[in-house]
This record gives structure tokens, C-alpha cells and sequence, in this order.
């Protein structure tokens, strides 16, 4: 068999005992759920998604900034991006970090070990930026452009916050 | 371009997380006041505090570098554990000369080779805004550095190797803003020690001055940020970079993390809109050297 094939033949059976062990994890239960931070199936699909629902983010605060410079941006921009990041950032804690989705554990990835090492504060920076998005939305309903700002630099500040934290990036 | 924000009647302080807009620099005849636009411009709060719900400057911050793991010190008034009881002058040389009180050299990871060109006026005023702060009684913790980095008494022979003390040179041509730009890049925010590669002994590498480091804090690249189009910020616009300054948000919608973030809360966020101007103009004319 050819180095490659053994390669895949490696990585076949690690998703499967990955697989497995999820579905055994399932089985018994809650013991441990708390602790140990679940595994994915298809690590390299989730941090693909991961990277489209972040870069969904940063369009949107894009579009957002552009309105909030004066520089072409509409209400109706602020409100579709709002949108956006509302809908991304609820996904961030349940389903976007699976604990073998960092650096070192899947190519690519800008997700630090100190996510899972440190999960509840990752989890708390997640809820911080769903706050902030839900009070964008309220703002951007409103259509007063220094609450926009206001509340943009909120949204701003825990992307930020949790960048610091959290990601490092490749490049 | 003024500050969007403030434009908008949002003050600062909101995105800053505290803390009143500074007086620009030049203005107001408190000296604790124009200290504190000092504090801000160096961003002295991130290396001397441990962590956010530690003891305000009170020192204990980890800073680990290639080599070895230092640890800010104590710079409240406190007399026995902080900088308590020193005189205008003992503050002067430590900042200029990266000196003790009692002659002792000091590690460069505390940055007095960028601290070095700042003005007397400016130590000054930060001298007397640090006396201002509460004192906070906290022993300071030894470094944890590997020989013959940790060896101090080599310490005097790197200062006279790499350290050049002084004012910045005089550059015929350029206007205020660019002046104002470079004090602000080179000296008080000493962006160079981390945007910068260093040599073997830990010295800036002044022919790449702000071309990236593979290798900055925590062991971690840090960008380029020279002219140059393709691997700096060439193609920014000067609001582009003020913007990023201002709240930390680079022109892709990207928000900036790797300890830059901590930069714009503690220190470039606080600058007058004019000063972020003054940067952006001035790192538009650094050239490439990566």
C-alpha cells in the first residue's frame, strides 16, 4: 500500500474512532460533558465553516463601518449586517470550536488551545458578542446613527477582546 | 478627519472601556493631566498590571520572550515595593538610560531604547502623574530568563552597544504632523519593539524598523507595518490606519487580536484623532527595509 493510502487509511479510521467515541460519549450520557469539550466528525468542514461565519462578521462590520464614517453606508446596510453577525455569533460557543479544531490539531486553523484550556471565559466572550449584536440589531432598528457607532464599537471591541485572547493569526 | 466617534457625540471613554478623554498633549497647565496623555501615548498600563482584576500598575504582568519569561515591576508610589521616594532625576535616567536608582542596568524588555528620545517636559509630567496613583504594596516577581541573557552585569555593554540616548534627529523637509508621528511611533508608543526584528543579543534591528518580527511577544509574528504595498500597510489610507488606531478594525472588517487589541484599548484609543492622523502619516513614509 502506498505511503498516501496508508495516510488515508489512518485518517479513515481516526474519524471513525472519532465518530465512535462520539456516539459513545452520547451513550453514557452527561458524566464528563461539563469537562471534556466534545469532538467533531469532520474537523477541517467545521473550521471551513468557522472561517465563512467569522468573514461573514467582518463584512458585515465593514458595511457597517461605512455608514457609521458617513462614507457611503445606508441604515438598511446596518441592519442586514446586524443581521449577520447575530446569526454567526449564536453559533460561535455551541458549534464552531469543537475541542479538535485548534492549532496543532487541524491545518489552518488560528484557534488557540487556550479556547478549550479555558472554556468557560471563551464561552463568556461569545455570549459578550451575541449581547453586543442583539444591541446592535436594537440600534440599528432604531436608526440613530450614534447609537449605531456606539453599539458598532461594542460589537468591535469583543471581536477584539476575544482576537486578543483567543486567535492567532498565520499571517 | 476627526474621530468618528467623538463626531458622533460618542465619547471616547465608551470605546476605550473608562477613563476621560485625554487633553491633547500641549494643552492644560496640569501636569498630571498632560502625564496621563503620556501614559496613554506608552501604554505603560499593560506591561505593569498582571491581568484586569489585578491591583492597577501594581507589576506581576508575564511578558515571555525568546529569552526568558519577565515580569513587570511595581510602578505605584509604594516606597518599599514600587517607585516611591524617587526623585525626578532617578525617574530621568531609568526611562533615558535604563538605570536604577542605585546604578543597577535594566533589561531592554522594559523599552528605554524608544523611551529614550522622549522629551524631559514629557517625563516629567509623566513622573508626576504616576505619583498621583494609589499606592499598591506587591513585591515584584523575578525574572525567569536563561543565561547569559539573565546575566545583568552584561547589561552595561549591550546599553553601550545598542542604546542611543537622546532626543530623535532632526529630519530637514518634514512637517509637524510627521514629526509628531514619529515621537508618538518611536518614542513614546515604541511600536518598533514589537513590529521589529531583532538581532541575536535582542537589539532592534534598526534597518527593518517596523518590518515585522517572526518571533514577537509571546513567540508570536507580529505584522509589518513599513510602506510597503504587498507585506506592510502601503495600500491603507491614512483614515484606514487611524481607524484601526481608533477602535482596532482593519479595512477588511477584521478586528485586530495578538495583543494589538490591548494596544488600541490602553493606548491608542485615548490619543486625540489628531495624533492617530499624525501616526498614520507618518508610518506612510516608513520605508519597506523587510
Amino acid at each position: 500500500m502506498s505511503k498516501i493510502g496508508q495516510k488515508q487509511g489512518i485518517v479513515r479510521n481516526a474519524v471513525i474512532c472519532v465518530a465512535s467515541a462520539g456516539i459513545l460519549v452520547a451513550a453514557i450520557g452527561q458524566a464528563g460533558a461539563q469537562s471534556q469539550r466534545p469532538v467533531s466528525a469532520d474537523p477541517a468542514a467545521v473550521v471551513k465553516e468557522r472561517e465563512s461565519a467569522m468573514k461573514s462578521m467582518g463584512d458585515a462590520m465593514k458595511k457597517i463601518s461605512a455608514y457609521v464614517k458617513n462614507e457611503g453606508g445606508t441604515v438598511e446596510g446596518v441592519r442586514e449586517g446586524a443581521a449577520a453577525i447575530r446569526q454567526a455569533s449564536q453559533k460561535i460557543a455551541p458549534s464552531l470550536f469543537p475541542a479538535d479544531t485548534g492549532i496543532g490539531r487541524i491545518e489552518g486553523s488560528e484557534a488557540k488551545p487556550e479556547i478549550w484550556q479555558q472554556w468557560p471565559k471563551f464561552e463568556q466572550a461569545a455570549a459578550r458578542l451575541v449581547t453586543a449584536g442583539n444591541d446592535l440589531s436594537s440600534a440599528a432598528e432604531g436608526g440613530d446613527r450614534a447609537a449605531i457607532a456606539r453599539q458598532f464599537a461594542q460589537v468591535g471591541q469583543s471581536c477584539g477582546g476575544c482576537h486578543d485572547d483567543f486567535r492567532q493569526k498565520k499571517n | 478627519m476627526a474621530s468618528w466617534l467623538l463626531r458622533l457625540g460618542v465619547p471616547l471613554a465608551l470605546v476605550a472601556g473608562g477613563g476621560a478623554p485625554s487633553m491633547a498633549q500641549t494643552a492644560g497647565d496640569d501636569p498630571v493631566k498632560r502625564g496621563e496623555y503620556i501614559f496613554n501615548a506608552a501604554g505603560c498600563l499593560g506591561c505593569h498590571t498582571e491581568s484586569k482584576e489585578a491591583p492597577r500598575l501594581a507589576g506581576g504582568r508575564a511578558l515571555k520572550t525568546p529569552f526568558g519569561t519577565f515580569y513587570g515591576p511595581n510602578i505605584t508610589p509604594d516606597p518599599e515595593t514600587g517607585i516611591g521616594g524617587w526623585t525626578d532625576e532617578d525617574f530621568i535616567r531609568a526611562l533615558r538610560e535604563g538605570r536604577s536608582p542605585d546604578g543597577t542596568a535594566y533589561f531592554p524588555v522594559f523599552p528605554y531604547t524608544s523611551f529614550t528620545h522622549l522629551t524631559d517636559q514629557d517625563l516629567r509630567d509623566l513622573k508626576a502623574y504616576l505619583d498621583a496613583q494609589p499606592a499598591v504594596s506587591k513585591p515584584n516577581r523575578p525574572h525567569d530568563v536563561s543565561p547569559p541573557f539573565g546575566w545583568r552585569f552584561l547589561l552595561p555593554a549591550w546599553q553601550a552597544l545598542f542604546l542611543e540616548d537622546g532626543g530623535l534627529p532632526p529630519e530637514p523637509g518634514r512637517d509637524a504632523q510627521w514629526e509628531r508621528g514619529r515621537y508618538l511611533v518611536q518614542a513614546a508608543g515604541h511600536c518598533g519593539e514589537c513590529h521589529s526584528p531583532r538581532n541575536f543579543m535582542g537589539a532592534v534591528d534598526h534597518d527593518r524598523m517596523l518590518a515585522g518580527s517572526a518571533d514577537g511577544p509571546e513567540g508570536k509574528p507580529v505584522p509589518n507595518i513599513t510602506s510597503d504595498p504587498g507585506k506592510g500597510i502601503g495600500k491603507w489610507s491614512p483614515g484606514e490606519i487611524a481607524f484601526l488606531l481608533e477602535i482596532g478594525m482593519m479595512p477588511d472588517g477584521d478586528f485586530v487580536g495578538g495583543g494589538m487589541n490591548e494596544v488600541v484599548e490602553n493606548s491608542t484609543s485615548k490619543l486625540t484623532a489628531e495624533d492617530r492622523e499624525a501616526i498614520a502619516a507618518y508610518l506612510l513614509t516608513v520605508p519597506p527595509g523587510g
